[in-house]
């Protein structure tokens, strides 16, 4: 992949190789395993995550999916396995280090800066990842308030835009409901140009038009030329995975049971087993459902 | 050697009450008692008030002070304060306790009478009977302490394992929510676990008495102390708490055997030896785990999902984010400005004694000014910016008057000086946990005070080393302007710290630190900068207040004195430079205005009020000065300017990503067959 | 028709600024089954919450044998025979067996309380081969069992079960539904709080389905399976039954 964006080739933009390795996941993680005491979390799961895509990873309630998540971003230690960016192997690396080489998440409860608007989320992340030494400098740079330059702006200003975010960008975050904070967290997230966004449940909580407008944000998002960057999302609602990826992950008792195309899930036996915990005792439709609608017909 | 054993014992023996006393509280309503050593001192001194000021018996005494007194201000501490701190931020929980310990010894004093008690008795009648055990001395006290650690130990242990009660409280340790769905009041059993552990502080106190005095903060010292014990039991395992704390007292027994007993050395060592423990105890883990950090979660997954979400922390909660957003410039700049100014006028107006109190005054600004940064934006919570304060008078001094160097050069070096000790204990705490922090800042002031600020050079046989002034600024009056001078250049490098990208990123880290770090913000580096540069501000304006006081006095600089200070700023405010300003004011003020026009008594009312305040964070996380003003603000706001606010912009702003339909007529349709439609191939 | 033991009536919930529950009502009848579905973040569990006393409603009202119960702590409620077992594991993780099953009968008579307990270990017998085992250090589906030992131990009048099949495996889950299903048929009303469908109505008399924090639908559990498809899967969703 050759970085397009102005700041991409900025010799300040740290750990992004600037060559293409054509078939190198974006993301992978191999055998990872995680246990909390005596209890197996996750039991060797490998994932892959393609660049430029949409990847689902889907499953039961303690399916070990927040693990995953957990242990990709780096808040969590894999007992066993390793977890790779880009080919390069970051199982290591602090979570920090991680976003700094092009890894973003959102959260399941959206976390944000209380005491920042809208926007200084935006430019925060850009700067962390395009300008840091501004974290340590600005300080005594009296100027600080005045010294964004012209293409941070235009940056975050057309992630504003492209998020439909313009209207609320000096508004404080604490007062925003849960769709436009989930907005926030993913705006913020995009603002450091990342290689791979994990998404933690991003329509939860949120009604019909909500949940549209993030979908639809998110196709956006992919299919923008100016920017690869994949999305790998952890999401209850199963069919709006199901529509949105392109490969989806199905874990159960944190072992990987199925991977494979959104039609491959669909009549994967082994997930339906999964979500339903057994054969339906009564059929009434002839169709097996899960409530969330993993629809099979 | 067996002697040193057996006195040991007895300090071991008191440690370790005072421990299970900690750990009963922390495990069961996650507070660490910071004020323990006050209340312990409290029940002394009301035991000493009944038995020898009023000639009360002893048994009838200890029933009164410790059986029936210590208890009761357990259950009102509980009904009052920390019922409704349960789901406080761990800071807050920390300065609530704080203001307590500043505000009970004055209490005390007002309740009791301010006299001074060269010996106080403990259990056993005077004179004290000295027993023989196989040629080894022993007192009918350390029998007494043997005793009551034996008791407490079989006592407690039969409780918690076998009987109803205990399992109830056993019950609440793992989750106060499953308690109560099993049809438990946790609400009871915490009323009776606070009871039982103020009952092991007077225990405590009046054991301890008469080796070390009524003095309270040889009291908040002896438990501080015990916080060694609490500290390597993870703050949670009993029996551990108990161990350590038996040990500490008789290592400490028996490295006096050792050292030579003549020397003032000695004693410093052996001061320091339970601070010693915690350092050693949290590098050890520090180097095996890299963290403690689930030492600090209190009850169990169903507990934390019941908390509210928009929680309140100190310095900052949801609501005064929302504030802060909805104050236009004017209500932003008016209050400084008018404040600046009134400060810049007063010391023209007084006269003489006064004026030298203003240079004071802004000198105690500039030390608040660290905990702006270091609390207000590091959102940690530091209880060692005085020592930092008294490293910059102590180096300022040295090199101004004994080097000859410039004076201002010798405070700013003073500061230098300073500055990697912050460092340096902030890379070693922070990864620790907020309570920690806490923990190891007042470890390590401790530690300072007795090694460092104990050695002649600086203590100059108790007369201390003089200070000067710059020869520029040599009157009072040109060196209270210089003073406000330099507390406005740190207000306003304050200022502009926030507003730059430094700040974002504090704001970030103070918020949400897993966001922060899945960011790529480094936790530990932003915070540990502004651990740093809060010391670096701590010790120049300890500079500047031995300059204000023509000398650098070690004694001046105690930790506890510091706590006092911190209490002072929380009641203003904690998160504003005019707070620090105000406080500042109101610290050195307040006394002389009661000395020179109320009675003496009055002296003692002041901390009370200090130390309230801190209590009211709890209520009022910006400080409650903090949160009258704000109301001001809003007021004066809603009057002058009928512009909508940002926020109300925001709200009206939502439509096109609302999260919640209205009206029940229109029930929200499904999401996911539309959407699968949409993308089918 | 009988007197409901449960009712609620309009019940709103709020954590902090955001709402979870808007105006929800739901009634159930005695020795039966009432299951309640909906997907993650749907509010179930927060009713549940509500109802047991864990968290404050902010309006509505919750009545449980004819008496008002709003807002009382949960520990009252509990006394009163409102029993919930909450999501995850609904043990003390750090107590033994013996004393999860001592923490639960602690209402009982002292003398009945041996009893009570030995009643609980005959339902799931595995508990008494592991009285002095920690709970935490169970199994899943264990712990589920000593989870519902300890609620019918305290002979509760209504239990609510919330989510106490996630995770488990199949066989382990038809025996926690065995039970509760034993608990029905002596007379004990269930809530059952349910992320997948079949099991749990095959199980139910009545059924109600929350969405985003709101009833969607409510009615028999036989008739729950077509208006599941109706309204969630997208078969003329217009013509589904009005919101009841």
């Amino acid at each position: 992949m050759t970085p397009t964006s102005p700041e991409t080739v900025s010799p300040t933009a740290p750990g992004r190789p600037t060559g293409d390795v054509a078939g190198v996941p974006v993301l992978a993680a191999r055998e990872v395993s995680v246990r909390f005491g005596g209890l197996r979390a996750l039991s060797d799961v490998s994932i892959e995550v393609a660049p430029a895509s949409i990847v689902g990873l889907v499953g039961p309630n303690g399916a070990g999916k927040t693990t995953l998540f957990g242990v990709l971003s780096g808040l969590l230690r894999p007992s066993s396995g390793r977890v790779s960016l880009r080919g390069e192997d970051v199982t290591e690396a602090s979570p920090q280090l991680r976003a700094r080489k092009g890894l973003a998440r959102t959260f399941q409860q959206p976390e944000l800066f209380m005491g920042l608007t809208v926007r200084e989320h935006l430019v925060l992340a850009h700067r962390v990842r395009f300008a840091r030494r501004r974290l340590l400098t600005d300080m005594f740079n009296p100027r600080a308030l005045f010294g964004s330059k012209a293409s941070e702006d235009e940056r975050v200003d057309a992630l504003l835009e492209l998020l439909d975010l313009t209207r609320v960008a000096h508004a404080p975050v604490a007062a925003l409901p849960l769709g436009t904070s989930r907005l926030v967290e993913v705006g913020r997230a995009l603002a450091g140009q990342p290689d791979v966004i994990l998404l933690d449940e991003p329509l939860s909580g949120l009604d019909l038009r909500a949940s549209e407008n993030l979908t639809e944000v998110f196709r956006r998002v992919v299919a923008n030329p100016d920017h690869q960057v994949s999305l790998l999302m952890v999401e209850h609602d199963v069919a709006a995975v199901l529509a949105l990826s392109s490969t989806i992950f199905v874990l159960d008792f944190g072992e990987l049971i199925a991977q494979g195309t959104p039609e491959h899930i669909r009549n994967d036996p082994a997930v339906r087993a999964a979500y339903l915990g057994e054969e339906p005792p009564v059929s009434r439709t002839g169709t097996d459902l899960a409530f969330n609608g993993t629809d099979a017909s | 050697m067996l002697q040193y054993v057996i006195a040991g014992l007895a300090l071991g023996g008191i440690y370790a009450i005072a421990s299970a006393g900690l750990v009963i509280t922390y495990v069961s309503s996650g507070i660490l008692n910071f004020a323990f050593g006050a209340l312990a001192y409290f029940v002394a001194r009301f035991y000493y008030f009944l038995h020898t000021q009023h000639g009360w018996g002893i048994l009838p005494s200890a029933v009164v002070a410790i059986g029936l007194c210590a208890p009761a201000i357990g259950i009102v501490l509980y009904g009052i304060l920390f019922r409704f701190m349960r789901l406080s931020s761990p800071l807050i929980k920390v300065v609530a306790t704080v203001g307590l310990l500043v505000a009970v010894p004055s209490l005390a004093t007002l309740i009791f009478g301010n006299q001074a008690i060269q010996a106080a008795p403990g259990l056993a009648p005077e004179p004290v009977r000295v027993f023989h055990v196989i040629g080894v001395p022993v007192t009918l006290d350390q029998v007494i302490v043997y005793c009551c650690v034996v008791a407490t130990v079989i006592i407690g242990a039969a409780v918690l394992r076998y009987t109803d009660v205990g399992l109830k409280v056993r019950a609440m340790v793992d989750s106060p929510a499953m308690t109560g769905l099993s049809g438990t009041n946790p609400g009871a059993v915490s009323v009776g676990v606070w009871a039982v552990s103020i009952f092991f502080a007077g225990l405590a106190g009046v054991l301890a008495a008469p080796t070390i005095g009524l003095d309270p903060i040889n009291f908040t010292i002896l438990v501080a102390a015990a916080f060694a014990a609490v500290i390597a039991a993870k703050l949670r395992s009993l029996p551990i708490a108990v161990s350590v704390g038996l040990l500490m007292g008789i290592v400490t027994s028996l490295i006096q055997r050792y050292l030579p007993s003549d020397s003032n050395w000695t004693t410093e060592i052996v001061d320091a030896i339970p601070f010693m423990v915690i350092a050693v105890v949290l590098l050890y883990n520090l180097v095996r785990r890299g963290s403690f950090g689930d030492a600090e979660r209190v009850g169990g997954p169903l507990d934390r999902a019941i908390v509210p979400q928009g929680e309140s922390r100190l310095a900052g909660s949801t609501a005064s984010a929302l504030d802060a957003g909805s104050i236009g410039l004017l209500g932003r700049y008016a209050g400084p400005a008018l404040l600046m100014v009134v400060a810049t006028v007063l010391p023209l107006i007084v006269q003489g004694f006064w004026v030298g109190l203003f240079a004071q005054a802004f000198a105690y600004g500039i030390i608040f000014l660290s905990w702006t940064l270091v609390v207000g934006e590091g959102g940690m919570l530091w209880l060692c910016q005085i020592t930092f304060a008294g490293v910059g008078a102590l180096t300022a001094s040295q090199l101004a008057v004994n080097h000859g160097w410039p004076v201002l050069a010798a405070i700013v070096v003073g500061g230098l000086v300073a500055l990697p000790m912050g460092l340096i204990v902030g890379f070693l705490s922070i990864r620790l946990g907020d309570l920690y922090v806490a923990l190891v800042t007042l470890t390590f002031g401790l530690l300072m005070e007795n090694l460092v600020f104990t050695q002649n050079i600086f203590v100059n046989q108790g007369l201390g080393v003089n200070m000067n002034r710059p020869t520029f600024a040599g009157s009072d009056l040109a060196f209270t302007y210089l003073s406000l001078a330099a507390f406005a250049v740190v207000a306003l490098f304050i200022v502009n710290l926030r507003r730059s990208t430094t700040g974002l990123a504090l704001n970030a880290v103070r918020w949400s630190e897993p966001a922060a770090k899945t960011t790529g913000i480094s936790v530990v580096q932003m915070k540990v900068l502004v651990a740093g540069l809060a010391a670096l501000v701590a010790g120049i304006g300890g500079g500047f207040l031995a300059a204000a006081q023509t000398s650098a006095q070690p004694g001046n600089f105690a930790t506890f004195a510091g706590i006092v200070w911190l209490a002072v700023l929380v009641t203003v405010g904690v998160r504003s430079n005019v707070a620090a300003l105000v406080a500042g004011i109101a610290f050195v003020m307040m006394p002389s205005l009661a000395q020179a026009y109320l009675p003496t008594w009055t002296a003692n009312i002041p901390p009370v009020l200090f130390g309230l305040g801190a209590i009211g964070v709890a209520k009022f996380p910006d400080g409650t000065l903090a949160q009258q003003g704000q109301a001001f603000r809003r007021f004066l706001q809603s009057r002058i300017d009928r512009r909508p606010a940002p926020l109300a912009v925001a709200m009206a702003g939502d439509g096109p990503t609302g999260t919640i339909p209205t009206g029940p007529s229109t029930p929200p349709a499904p999401p996911s067959p539309r959407v699968t439609q949409d993308v089918s191939p | 028709m009988t007197e409901p033991i449960l009712e609620v009536r309009d019940l709103e919930v709020r954590y902090g600024p955001s709402q979870a529950l808007f105006g929800v009502s739901l009634s159930a009848t005695p020795a039966s089954v009432l299951c309640v579905l909906g997907a993650n973040g749907a509010g179930k569990s927060t009713l549940a919450r509500a109802v047991s006393g864990l968290v404050p409603p902010s309006a509505g009202t919750i009545r449980f044998e004819g008496r008002d119960i709003t807002g009382k702590p949960s520990h009252r409620i509990r006394k009163l025979g409102l029993t919930y077992i909450p999501e995850g594991r609904g043990v003390f993780p750090d107590l033994s067996v013996i004393d999860n099953l001592r923490m639960a009968v602690g209402q009982e008579k002292r003398g009945e309380r041996p009893a009570a307990i030995d009643r609980a270990i005959e339902i799931f017998p595995v508990l008494g081969s592991r009285r002095h085992q920690r709970a935490g250090s169970l199994s899943g589906g264990e712990q589920q069992m000593l989870a519902l030992a300890r609620a019918l131990a305290a002979s509760p009048r209504l239990i609510i079960a919330d989510e106490m099949s996630l995770g488990l495996a199949p066989l382990v889950t038809e025996s926690v539904f065995q039970g509760l299903d034993a608990a029905r048929k002596s007379g004990i009303t269930v809530v059952l709080i349910e992320q997948f469908v079949h099991r749990a109505l095959s199980l139910a008399d009545a059924c109600v389905i929350l969405m985003r924090g709101r009833v969607g639908w409510s009615g028999p559990a036989a008739e729950a399976g077509r208006e599941v498809l109706e309204r969630y899967l997208g078969e003329g969703e217009h013509s589904a039954a009005p919101v009841g």
